[in-house]
């Protein structure tokens, strides 16, 4: 486990103990079902911050025992999805912080996955030649941009991206009108 | 042509493919769209341009996809040890606090009627269990059926999926002010409900009178934002061939809140929303 969150004992004070061993089955319930919602998305999301797949796992790892935390101190639990991104996006950049190495991600390689077998190998190919297209164009968005259109993709509302990334809504608003108009004109041809 | 309104920005279209548009700029735009070809053309490269766009993204990292079962596994293991952990020490804790009375022989006394006072105590919580957090059902949370039947367009899943659906479009006003004398609401203040759609757009529901009902905003455990929460799922599910559409609509609109404790394995809200705020 890394060592990433100095809150990780519990005090135990803070807990509403009418009934602990209710309360920590259910944060558990809570905290696998909202893994099962989530933690892919998660995962590619903290990827994106050129981390490696184990320490990808890791961090992912370590927001869900966040969660369970959180959830046990009844602390709010209004928009866990916007809380989930949040807290992923702190420790992956604290990870990479503190594995101090330039990191290489996918999104600055210049490579692609290879084509999917399909049965319509014409579809596919098109849709390879799109992705092609496009990829370089989100490759070469500015970091914050490229995370607001990660995000998206993620299918976040505008408010939990504009959360995590610290940024106004409008912020967000703009950001994504700017990508997305570059990638309309590439994709056009 | 001349438009009556000016060319929306980019920005806007992007919003309003998003539906992150407020109503009253959504309304404005469908008004501008209804005669500007042009703009209608622009939305759609921006959504064909965009979805193919987050299809990359997605993929792209893909890539770094690992064992998400081995992931939970490990989760799992990691919960249960810390619920344990957590499980002990409140009861040395607990027997910490009685334990300072000074004298020893009361103490030890106590801490033996203590271990057996919580072996009892956790019986009962136990004994307790799942229908002790059964959340109830609030009046009103649920639409009446004879009223609010449920309604859906002639859409398949295949278009649903790729976003063809019926759009969350205004409510006309007759057709707003007919449910609300159906339901005798028509003197209540705006903000004491939401006109909801019962079978969600998403899942093929129309915007006609017998599939929209005034859900009060008064239900504080199953609320709207519950109903939010299903009306994510379902389509999900739907989309990967989990459930049949035809099945979707009929159990949401039959009993929302019994598809909800269905799906998701619960009997009350995973997002206790309610019990944080109403707003």
């Amino acid at each position: 486990m890394l060592p990433l969150n100095p809150e990780s004992t519990l005090d135990l004070s803070l807990l509403s103990v009418e009934s602990p061993a209710a309360a920590t089955r259910a944060a558990d319930q809570d905290v696998l079902l909202l893994f099962d919602r989530h933690a892919a998305s998660l995962l590619r999301y903290v990827g994106s911050f050129g981390l490696r797949a184990d320490e990808a796992e890791d961090v992912v790892q370590e927001v869900f025992l966040a969660l369970f935390r959180h959830l046990l101190l009844d602390r709010s639990r209004r928009n866990l999805t916007g809380w989930l991104f949040q807290v992923s996006h702190n420790l992956a950049l604290k990870q990479r912080k503190r594995i101090q190495r330039r990191v290489t991600t996918s999104w600055d390689e210049g490579v692609d996955q290879p084509v999917d077998p399909a049965p319509n190998p014409e579809a596919q190919l098109s849709q390879h030649e799109r992705r092609q297209r496009l990829m370089p164009v989100i490759r070469a968005l500015p970091p914050r941009d490229r995370r607001c259109l990660l995000l998206r993709a993620e299918g976040l509302r505008y408010r939990d991206i504009a959360d995590t990334l610290g940024m106004s809504l409008g912020g967000v608003a703009k950001s994504l009108a700017r990508s997305i108009a570059r990638l309309v004109h590439v994709d056009r041809g | 042509m001349k438009h009556a309104t000016p060319h929306p920005s980019e920005e806007t279209l992007v919003r309003a493919v998003d539906g992150e548009l407020p109503p009253r700029g959504r309304a404005a735009l469908e008004a501008h769209l209804a005669t500007c070809e042009a703009c209608e053309a622009r939305m759609a490269s921006i959504r064909s341009s965009a979805g193919a766009a987050s299809a990359a993204c997605l993929r792209n990292a893909e890539r770094t996809a690992p064992a998400l079962d081995e992931m939970r596994t490990r989760l799992r293991t990691s919960l249960a040890d810390r619920s344990a952990a957590l499980d002990r020490s409140w009861r040395f804790q607990a027997a910490r606090r009685i334990a300072r009375i000074p004298i020893a022989a009361v103490a030890a006394a106590a801490l033996l009627l203590l271990a057996s006072a919580t072996a009892l105590v956790r019986y009962e919580i136990e004994k307790r269990g799942p229908a002790a957090r059964r959340a109830p059902i609030e009046a009103g949370a649920l639409p009446i059926p004879a009223l609010t039947p449920g309604a859906t367009a002639s859409v398949t899943a295949a278009d649903l999926c790729a976003g063809r659906g019926p759009s969350k479009e205004d409510i006309a006003p007759a057709v707003r002010q007919a449910v609300l004398r159906d339901y005798g609401m028509e003197g209540l203040p705006d903000a004491d409900y939401e006109l909801d759609y019962l079978i969600t757009p998403e899942l093929g529901g129309s915007s006609d009178r017998r599939n929209l009902w005034p859900e009060r905003y008064g239900a504080r455990v199953w609320n709207a934002r519950v109903k939010d929460e299903l009306e994510g799922l379902l389509p999900t599910l739907v989309c990967r061939g989990a459930v049949d559409l035809a099945d979707a609509q009929r159990e949401i609109a039959a009993n929302w809140i019994a598809a909800y404790q269905k799906y998701f394995h619960t009997d009350r809200p995973v997002i206790a929303e309610a019990r944080a705020v109403r707003d």
